[in-house]
């Protein structure tokens, strides 16, 4: 709810998803030949069908697309920015003509088509364009009365056309349907950017349900707005709206515009591609009104979206699926990792702080090899959370695998500063190997905790949790889980039981 | 009698209730009372030791009694607290011998008291506005909300004038981190003086660009007490009637103090009203331009034709009539504010009837326009919050420029543009559209 964390509900993704694709399929594809006739029906089912599986496959590579360099490394993932970067380029200048074509045919004649871009243009790139927060409001806002309105004129339209298409009759061409198939999976290729936000959705277990939700509601009206077309027009009709219809339409395509700048903005930021959107505003502009030798986008578009974009986007996704398959944790071996029993973290003047306790293993496993007393514990700072988990991979060789931490220690620091805290959870969630069961306490000692680890105590996450299963009141403790129910539904800190440490001893105190 | 006292605590041990029985020891007593009044800066507890009695403990609103006979007595280590003291007010002690000097409060610099609130006026509910002393209005506050959850922050500002602020909120009942925000904004705020609370109102905005007010104020200790328990703070300014209400959302500019008084039925179509008033003032004027000039298949024919009779003989283009009649009204509202007592009501009367008869006579504007105008005004005034109202006037003459020069087109990428920039304000961290975007406020605020 608060303006501060930079995240969005699940309910203002799924709107944001529904009005961007919307425009398009209320506009641009009533009248395209792909979807004539029956054939343009069983091609929107077979779509649905392939953009359901796909939307699912791009949710469950959300992790790789929202740290690309991590699995990618620098260049590629300043490639597949690039990549991105020209599609929305293209994908906007073709909008852009086509909005400023509606606007000279339905609304308003005398003024040149360059200054009806120009204004599109400015209205869309004004105020904080890579602000996700105001995106979902602005789509939390419009989604009721947009949908009412359409609904209630899909209606209107319905009702006043002739039905003789219904009638089946004859065989159905499936190369049409093919082909009618590709071209709708193509028009909606935008979902390819989708799994770049997904990672500012506060509840992201929903994620694939409401975008699926979405991608339904658009696929219905789509159904709906072809079989008004069809009524309305017949099979071979030219498409023409009202006014009204038209300036619906228009603030829909507002929105989609608008959401070109916005992922352009978001991609450049974590591809570390360099161009500012002001220069993506640009070239949406130049590309929208250059024509050379007589072509425009307007005949362009077609073919590299569907000849191009479309194939790449497909080809990335299974790369991008093998490579993380491939390349994650899967395939290091035990010796390689590093298995810190417990975590520690701080927040100071100087940054964050994060611990990493891990157990002497010559003492633990009885083993009479030799230990590096100095690989047995962690320490990073940084100012940020990603800063640390940088410069820890940069500066160990072992590579790090919480899957088994059993306890988490926050430090004062952080339990009294709720903005590292917000921070510290939004890491601690994108570590999903972390045991969500785990107690997670107080602890102002934490360097002497880090400092007894593999001395004076052998494991200080052992010792711990052994100190815990003790106590009566175990049931107590907060575990990690409900410390993100609790900041996520309450927006609050827990109340944390404390531990101390003192030579041997570790005590825990219920508060 | 002794009935009762048999049965008084065995009802409250059933009801769970035990009564915290008065202590013959002062300093649990004194301990109970400092811990229940916590964060309550206008309750006094005042320690002495008198002659005959011993140690005695005196507790008091300060605001509602009289200070002076009491003595409330305070000691001052440093000549700056003592000059600072003496400057707000009261009288400093010094004794020969002593290396403390003594606060003794007086009834401090003369002030208006309370009376009748100006700026907002209803039919139903109390009379009764904030005072220029912060003290007093915390007490009208009181007044209303008779619980220690009533806390109260003070602080001061102004590094000459050394104001006297307090931060007034129900505890349990504020968003976390609402009242840490608002303190350390306003500690951020360096200037010599401030004299009203407008001052901190303007200083303390982000978003200076923005023509939406993100500070709520009312003149109402009512408004202000009703605005607390849904958990907003109350900022108060000494030398100020004007209270400041926050956090701040589109919806409360929409809201007037008599809603809560009235049948939830009429509340509701009298809401649904204001906020078609709002869209009457703000879009009627660029939607007339849009719709005469560009798009007249929008109207029927003959309404088209009555437009047509009635602009014959008008020597200026439709832009510049609509900018004449709402320039005109502009002059008469400044001029009716201005003029005092009857005078104003005089002024609306002959600006209004006789100049917009007149102009109509003279055929200098269409009689449409004439009731075009009239209505955006009327939508405007429904609008409960003059500052709101405001900016709607003024984003008026905007969708007059953009109707008049890309009709519909125009007023599309207006309310688009308009729409976009609310979704991104803020107000100390809530966003201004709520409730409207998100269904968890609720939760926060009881």
């Amino acid at each position: 709810m608060f303006a501060d964390n930079n995240q969005i509900s699940s309910q203002q993704m799924k709107r944001q998803v529904f009005l961007t694709f919307l425009g398009i399929a209320l506009f641009l594809l009533p009248g395209w030949e792909r979807l004539d006739g029956r054939e343009g029906f069983v091609a929107c089912v077979a779509a649905f069908f392939c953009i359901s599986i796909y939307c699912l496959y791009l949710v469950r590579l959300a992790p790789v697309y929202a740290h690309p360099r991590r699995y990618l490394g620098k260049w590629l993932t300043w490639g597949m920015g690039l990549l991105y970067l020209c599609f929305l380029v293209a994908s906007g200048g073709y909008l852009l003509c086509r909005m400023t074509q509606i606007v000279e045919r339905y609304l308003i004649q005398g003024v040149p088509s360059f200054v009806l871009a120009v204004f599109l243009l400015v209205v869309c790139i004004l105020g904080k364009v890579e602000d996700i927060q105001r995106r979902g409001r602005m789509a939390e806002i419009c989604y009721p009365v947009l949908t009412v309105a359409f609904v209630l004129l899909i209606f209107g339209q319905m009702w006043r056309g002739s039905w003789e298409w219904v009638r089946v009759s004859g065989s159905i061409d499936w190369d049409r349907v093919g082909k009618g198939t590709y071209g709708l999976f193509g028009a909606f290729a935008g979902l390819a950017l989708v799994p770049f936000t997904l990672g500012a959705v506060r509840r992201p277990a929903g994620n694939y349900r409401k975008i699926f939700q979405a991608m339904g509601q658009v696929f219905l009206f789509l159904f709906a707005a072809l079989a008004a077309f069809r009524a309305f027009f017949g099979e071979k009709g030219q498409v023409r709206y009202g006014l009204f219809t038209m300036v619906l339409l228009l603030f829909l395509l507002l929105f989609t515009l608008k959401s070109i700048f916005f992922y352009s903005a978001h991609i450049a930021g974590k591809t570390h591609v360099a161009v500012p959107y002001g220069v993506i505003a640009l070239l949406v502009f130049l590309v929208s009104v250059v024509e050379i030798r007589g072509v425009t986008i307007m005949e362009l578009y077609e073919k590299w979206l569907l000849g191009i974009f479309v194939p790449v986007f497909l080809i990335l996704a299974v790369a991008l699926g093998i490579i993380v398959t491939l390349t994650g944790c899967g395939g290091t071996e035990p010796e390689k990792r590093a298995l810190p029993l417990a975590l520690g973290m701080d927040h100071t003047e100087q940054g964050f702080e994060a611990s990493y306790a891990m157990p002497n293993l010559a003492v633990t496993t009885g083993q009479e090899k030799e230990t590096d007393m100095e690989e047995l514990n962690w320490t990073e700072t940084g100012n940020s959370m990603e800063e640390i988990a940088e410069n820890l991979r940069k500066s160990h060789e072992q590579t790090l695998d919480l899957s088994h931490v059993e306890v988490l220690l926050l430090g004062n620091g952080l339990t009294a500063d709720r903005e590292a805290f917000g921070e510290v959870v939004t890491y601690l969630q994108s570590e999903t190997t972390l045991n969500e069961d785990m107690p997670v306490l107080a602890a102002k000692q934490l360097p002497e905790f880090m400092e007894a680890n593999g001395n004076t105590l052998e494991s200080i996450g052992k010792t711990i949790k052994g100190v815990i299963d003790k106590q009566e009141q175990k049931e107590d403790i907060c575990t990690l889980r409900e410390l993100y129910r609790q900041w996520s539904n309450e927006d609050s800190i827990p109340t944390l039981a404390r531990v101390t440490i003192q030579g041997k001893k570790v005590e825990i105190f219920m508060e | 009698m002794e009935i009762c006292r048999f049965i008084v605590p065995v009802i409250l041990k059933i009801c769970r209730r035990e009564a915290y029985m008065i202590s013959k020891n002062i300093d649990v007593n004194k301990r109970y009372l400092e811990g229940l009044c916590q964060d309550c800066a206008d309750v006094n507890i005042r320690e002495y030791d008198l002659k005959g009695f011993g140690r005695c403990v005196v507790v008091y609103l300060e605001t509602t009694v009289d200070t002076f006979k009491i003595g409330d007595v305070k000691e001052i280590e440093t000549m700056e607290d003592a000059v600072r003291i003496l400057m707000a007010g009261n009288a400093v002690l010094f004794c020969q011998g002593n290396d403390k000097a003594y606060k003794i409060s007086s009834q401090g610099y003369p002030n208006m008291g309370v009376q009748e609130s100006q700026m907002e006026k209803v039919l139903r509910g109390s009379q009764e506005g904030f005072a220029d002393s912060v003290k007093t209005n915390v007490a009208l506050v009181r007044k209303r909300i008779r619980t220690p959850d009533l806390k109260v922050a003070e602080h001061q500002m102004g590094q000459e004038s050394n104001t006297a602020v307090s931060l007034v909120y129900m505890e349990g009942r504020i968003p976390p981190g609402l009242l840490e925000n608002i303190t350390n904004r306003i500690k951020e705020l360096h200037v010599d003086g401030v004299m009203d609370s407008g001052m901190v109102e303007h200083l303390a905005v982000e978003e200076w660009y923005s023509p939406f007010p993100r500070f709520q104020t009312t003149q109402r200790p009512d408004r202000a007490a009703m605005e607390l328990l849904k958990g907003r703070i109350l900022f108060l300014s000494d030398n100020s009637p004007v209270g400041l209400l926050l956090p701040t959302t589109f919806h409360n500019f929409m809201e007037a103090s008599e809603d809560a008084y009235n049948p939830k039925e009429i509340v509701t179509f009298v809401k649904a009203l204001r906020y078609v008033a709002l869209v009457v003032a703000m879009l009627l004027g660029g939607l007339y331009l849009a719709v005469t000039n560009f798009h007249t298949q929008l109207l029927p024919t003959n309404l088209l034709l009555s437009f047509a009779e009635a602009r014959q003989g008008v020597p200026f283009p439709s832009l510049v009539e609509v900018l004449l009649m709402e320039l005109s009204f502009e002059l008469i509202r400044e001029a009716g504010i201005r003029m005092p007592g009857p005078l104003g009501g005089t002024i609306g009367i002959v600006g209004g009837l006789i100049i917009g008869q007149a102009a109509v006579t003279a055929n200098l504007v269409s009689p449409m326009v004439v009731v075009m105008v009239a209505l955006t005004a009327l939508g405007a005034f429904a609008i409960p919050n003059d500052e709101f109202a405001s900016t709607f006037r003024l984003l008026k003459y905007v969708f007059i420029f953009l109707g008049a020069f890309l009709g519909i087109f125009g007023i599309v990428l207006g309310v688009f543009g308009v729409l976009e920039h609310l979704s991104g304000l803020v107000s100390f961290k809530i966003p201004f559209l709520m409730p409207f975007v998100s269904k968890e406020y609720k939760n926060v605020c009881r």
